[in-house]
């Protein structure tokens, strides 16, 4: 490298434009500590490069967002770590060797310790044996509205077949058209069949129980049905004498249809009626009923009667009469069923 | 779920959601009508609910019926740390009290979800479940419930 008047601006551009190596630079700058002139004309170019200048802007720090909210140091949250029981081996060791050697971090340690919360178990909820259920008619609500519409569609449809079977019936002129009771006397004359010997005395026989009636019977009233006992049948009231009867003195007749002897009636009646401390006359004849001449004594035939059958079947079928001015009511009961005919006074 | 598994619920956590509710609102009746919801609303989903569930599904229920009071409300006012006086454990020997005194000032979902830590011990990921909050931020809001409230108690120059 030669660096002469011709070329000694360019070896200076070059200089401040960095682009010379390190041993150019040393000769460049060799030669022009050696040349005045050369001198005078780097210092000029050296003035032409403008050097940058620091301007601080002073509202810097007001423009900054305040993040001092949640700005926590490495011990802080070494020391949340283990208030929330999820601190590692590492900050665990980290935590015991700051603990003994420092004491301001010890202090925020302590502070952070007091930040977990204990329950106040003086507060309790006051109401509630309120929330308790005490039904499970409330938990299967769902299921018991579904039972419970079953079991109204079978109700009405129960209920429309009784009473369409009686809806031909006006004000009643028969007593006793029941077809459990009829069931349950068959029962009881099967079991008549079977044993000879005595109906009513023997204990062997009133202990028996008779076949559920349920498999027999059909629930209802027919309409002009006879009460069929022993072939002995309910008259029409309008056919019936009532003189000379009371309420202790009751005439039975028998009915033309009977296979049983005299003997047997009379054990079956004494059962009835003599236990229930009635008098009976019990007269054969060929249009004889099975009955009272007396109005009122119906219900009794029929109190007494079912009361035996009840008992000697354990049917649980009770008789109830109910009197108004003009009507008596004659009620025969199962349950919750009840079945009634109104006889005019 | 039958009867007896559900009055055994009302007995396990009608008391521990009360105090739960109560401590985030400081309205007695609309704590108790929250807690009466909740079950209720566990009532009626007890058919297909397991009774390992309800305590879950009980507190979720909740949260969600506080959240929605707090907003209705305006009364419930958040409060702000910096208007505050600044307390030391030694004014008061009952911590508890100045403790709780801070978390009244925490704000609504901070206080929920330290309430829920501290209280029933539920891990991030079953307040996660319970608030709907990420896990992250449920671990958020309890770090900075904390700091806070280590904040309240006393600054450490103070304390020293």
């Amino acid at each position: 490298m030669k660096i002469n008047n011709s070329n000694i601006e360019k070896y200076i551009i070059e200089y401040f434009e960095c682009n010379l190596s390190p041993e150019e630079e040393k000769i460049l700058l060799d030669t022009i500590n050696q040349n005045i002139s050369y001198k005078e004309l780097f210092n000029i170019y050296k003035s032409t490069y403008i050097q940058p200048e620091t301007v601080i802007f002073p509202y810097k720090n007001n423009l900054k967002k305040n993040t001092s909210d949640f700005i926590i140091n490495e011990w802080e949250d070494i020391c949340i770590k283990y208030v929330e029981n999820v601190i590692n081996n590492n900050e665990k060791v980290i935590l015991l060797n700051e603990l003994q050697e420092d004491e301001v971090k010890r202090k925020i340690f302590e502070i952070y310790k007091l930040t977990k919360l204990k329950p106040d178990y003086r507060i309790e909820f006051p109401k509630k044996s309120l929330l308790k259920k005490t039904s499970s008619k409330i938990y299967y609500k769902k299921i018991f509205w579904y039972y419970s519409l079953a079991a109204a569609v079978i109700g009405i449809f129960f209920v429309l077949n009784v009473f369409i079977k009686n809806s031909i019936s006006t004000t009643s002129s028969y007593l006793g058209k029941l077809a459990i009771l009829k069931n349950e006397i068959k029962l009881f004359k099967q079991t008549a069949h079977s044993d000879k010997k005595t109906i009513i005395n023997s204990k062997s026989h009133q202990t028996q129980k008779s076949p559920k009636i349920k498999e027999l019977n059909t629930n209802y009233f027919h309409n002009n049905d006879t009460l069929t006992f022993y072939n002995y049948y309910a008259e029409s009231i309008e056919n019936i004498n009532t003189e000379n009867e009371t309420e202790q003195n009751i005439t039975v007749y028998k009915g033309t249809d009977t296979t049983y002897n005299e003997k047997e009636i009379r054990e079956l009646l004494n059962k009835i009626f003599t236990e229930n401390q009635y008098l009976y006359n019990l007269t054969f004849d060929t249009t004889s009923y099975f009955v009272p001449k007396k109005l009122n004594l119906w219900a009794l035939i029929f109190k007494k009667g079912t009361n035996f059958i009840t008992n000697y079947t354990d049917s649980k079928i009770k008789f109830t009469q109910h009197n108004s001015e003009k009507y008596n009511r004659f009620e025969l009961a199962l349950g919750n069923i009840s079945f009634s005919r109104i006889t005019s006074k | 779920m039958t009867i007896d598994d559900f009055n055994n619920i009302v007995d396990l956590y009608a008391d521990s959601l009360y105090r739960f509710i109560l401590k985030n609102i400081k309205n007695k009746e609309k704590a108790e009508d929250i807690v009466q919801e909740s079950f209720e609303q566990l009532w009626k989903n007890a058919h297909k609910l397991d009774v390992s569930k309800a305590k879950s599904y009980l507190f979720t229920t909740a949260y969600h019926k506080l959240i929605d009071t707090v907003k209705k409300d305006k009364r419930i006012i958040i409060g702000d740390i910096e208007n505050e006086k600044t307390v030391t454990p030694n004014e008061s020997p009952d911590l508890q009290n100045i403790l709780h005194k801070a978390i009244d000032k925490l704000p609504t979902i901070q206080k929920a979800v330290l309430l829920l830590r501290d209280y029933e011990g539920y891990s991030y990921k079953e307040i996660e479940q319970i608030t709907g909050l990420s896990e992250s931020q449920v671990k958020v809001y309890i770090f900075r419930a904390r700091h806070f409230l280590k904040e309240y108690l006393g600054k450490i120059d103070i304390l020293i």
